[in-house]
């Protein structure tokens, strides 16, 4: 079950003799529930990935199973796999049109053939999962905060009840408040609703505070895949690929290097939280609360 | 050089200065036959001398694209005044002179650039401004220098990876040789590496070309060494500080909806959770040290 994409290629039309590939031979599989973030460098094939995932694109090459089914066999219905695989683009409160917030979330809904009622009914779930208060329902989308634009737009998007949910770069140009909002409500859809979320994302300090997993993407190739704590442990690997590691596990090696902890510690801390206990044990553990002086 | 340089001691120079500057729009809304005003700046004041490297935090919807509009003649106030080298914004003849003196770089990269070539890019801003074809040759080597995309001078801006695009934006404003430039989170879309090398490209003009910078940024990291951070909440400045000075104000910056950058927000943890943390320790290396001292 789940999503399983297996030595997809594409490769690029109208490039005259050049054989220039976006994607090489990239295989992996999701499953429902998970929490997955892809990074890598523009360019290196993400985008690409993506729009393959929900159909979008078709592959020069490769097979892609949704819950076992060949997506490319003859009597496979795209529209379903677009329906389960839902793909939120960047800034996707560019994409509001309508007059009203009800109107504008329903309008899914209502394209896949529901009902006015139905499709009111999905949206207003939509709405109370985004945590969208039902007095917006009549308000004009362009008349909201940004935040707030962004939840219709992805109040869109779950109407329609998908399985799995793709965000590329979902909290760019949110403040630190809006960020946390959002990603607490990105967490509770997967524990509540157990969607798959595949975050797409240049922020390692993100990526390690709320994804499990991590596929690493470079030059149109998937070069890693593994838990964060793994991937987060190569960190001269990702300089190389022009990421970087989040700042908890930098500062974190930079005090190993200067010999801060007596013992190595398990994992890796993902966030400056978990980096503050590992310093703060080992801070009272050690010669600083022996005989402090009141 | 594409640029004026930094007169030293003469720091109280003024670049720009806003004066209980108000903007407001009006909205019409669904069934209401009056217009709905919506007040974006509230009476801000503020004074940003040449040289300096500043910082503009606030939650979304603070006003703070708005400031930046405001403080480059793109929007005229609707009550105060906005003053660029003493020319007053809301007077038309002053309107041309304050664009080329201060600039503006945008978020998106490909909203920004329209030339085939990223030297046909670059000239676009002097060409408008009449400049002689020979003294544009001149700033194009100059702009595309400062921001080390010498290389690409012949390169098709779409073939760039965004932050070289984005530095081909910024050569594209220094081209026309302004004192000072605003950028609106130029680095929002940037993968690490582009990200670094904007900032990189930001404070070489700031540095060594004394150019007036304006940082609206929602990524503390990027402002740590401003001179001064100004932070916008519902239209107002509710702060100009020294960053050292705001990072010590945690939970009010949280209730803006600001978070720390790394190490303050470290520091803020392990002070909870008992490690005395002294307040000379003012960066992320100075924390390393005091730590492993």
């Amino acid at each position: 079950m789940g999503l399983a994409l297996k030595n997809i290629s594409y490769q690029y039309k109208d490039q005259g003799n050049e054989n220039k590939y976006a994607l090489q031979k990239v295989s992996f599989s999701m499953e429902k529930g998970e929490y997955v973030a892809l990074i890598g460098h523009t360019g290196s094939g993400k985008s690409t990935l993506t729009q393959h995932l929900n159909g979008l694109l078709r592959p020069t090459s490769g097979q892609y199973f949704f819950d076992g089914e060949d997506v490319y066999g003859e009597h496979f219905s795209m529209k379903m796999l677009r329906q389960k695989v839902a793909l939120c683009f960047q800034y996707p409160e560019y994409q509001l049109f309508e007059e009203t917030v009800l109107r504008d979330i329903a309008f899914g809904p209502a394209n896949m053939g529901y009902g006015k009622e139905e499709s009111e009914k999905k949206a207003r779930d939509a709405m109370k999962l985004v945590g969208l208060s039902p007095e917006l329902e009549r308000a004009a989308p362009f008349a909201l905060s940004g935040g707030q634009k962004r939840r219709v737009a992805l109040a869109g998007i779950l109407s329609m009840e998908p399985d799995y949910l793709i965000l590329d770069e979902p909290v760019a140009g949110l403040d630190g408040a809006g960020k946390e909002q959002l990603f607490g409500l990105l967490e509770h859809l997967r524990r509540e609703n157990n969607l798959g979320i595949l975050l797409v994302s240049h922020d390692m300090d993100d990526v390690a505070s709320y994804a499990d997993r991590v596929l690493v993407m470079s030059e149109g190739r998937l070069v890693m895949d593994g838990k964060k704590e793994e991937v987060f442990s190569r960190e001269e690997m990702l300089r190389e690929m022009g990421l970087d590691v989040p700042h908890s596990v930098h500062f974190y090696h930079k005090l190993r290097e200067r010999e801060y902890f007596r013992e190595n510690k398990d994992g890796l801390p993902m966030t400056a939280e978990a980096l503050a206990q590992d310093i703060a044990e080992e801070w009272h553990d050690s010669r600083h609360d022996v005989g402090t002086i009141l | 050089m594409p640029t004026v340089c930094l007169i030293k001691g003469n720091s109280k120079m003024k670049m720009i200065e806003a004066l209980n500057l108000i903007f407001k729009y009006k909205s019409y809304v669904q069934n209401q036959e009056m217009p709905e005003e919506t007040l974006v700046l509230d009476n801000v004041s503020l004074s940003i001398e040449k040289g300096d490297f500043v910082g503009i935090l606030g939650h979304n919807g603070s006003g703070k694209s708005t400031l930046a509009k405001a403080l480059t003649a793109l929007l005229k106030p609707s009550q105060g005044a906005v003053y660029v080298k003493q020319m007053d914004s809301s007077l038309e003849e002053n309107v041309i002179p304050i664009r080329r003196t201060a600039g503006m770089v945008f978020q998106n990269p490909d909203n920004q650039l329209v030339g085939n070539l990223v030297e046909e890019d670059v000239a676009f801003g002097p060409e408008n401004l009449g400049v002689p074809t020979e003294e544009i040759w001149k700033r194009i080597s100059a702009a595309l220098e400062a921001v080390g995309m010498t290389a690409y001078r012949q390169s098709v801006p779409h073939s760039l990876s965004g932050g070289q695009k984005q530095k081909i934006a910024i050569a594209g404003i220094l081209a026309m040789e302004p004192e000072c430039i605003v950028f609106d989170e130029p680095t929002a879309m940037l993968d690490p590496r582009g990200r670094k090398e904007v900032l990189d490209a930001v404070h070489f003009l700031n540095k060594e070309r004394g150019i007036t910078v304006l940082y609206i940024t929602h990524h503390m990291e990027e402002v740590e060494d401003a001179d001064w951070l100004y932070v916008m909440d519902r239209g107002r400045v509710l702060w100009k500080e020294r960053p050292e000075v705001l990072w010590e104000k945690e939970e009010e910056l949280m209730r803006c909806g600001i978070r720390l950058p790394f190490y303050r927000d470290l520091i803020w943890r392990l002070r909870k959770k008992g490690v005395e943390i002294p307040k000379t320790v003012q960066s992320e290396e100075a924390l390393l040290e005091y730590l492993t001292r």
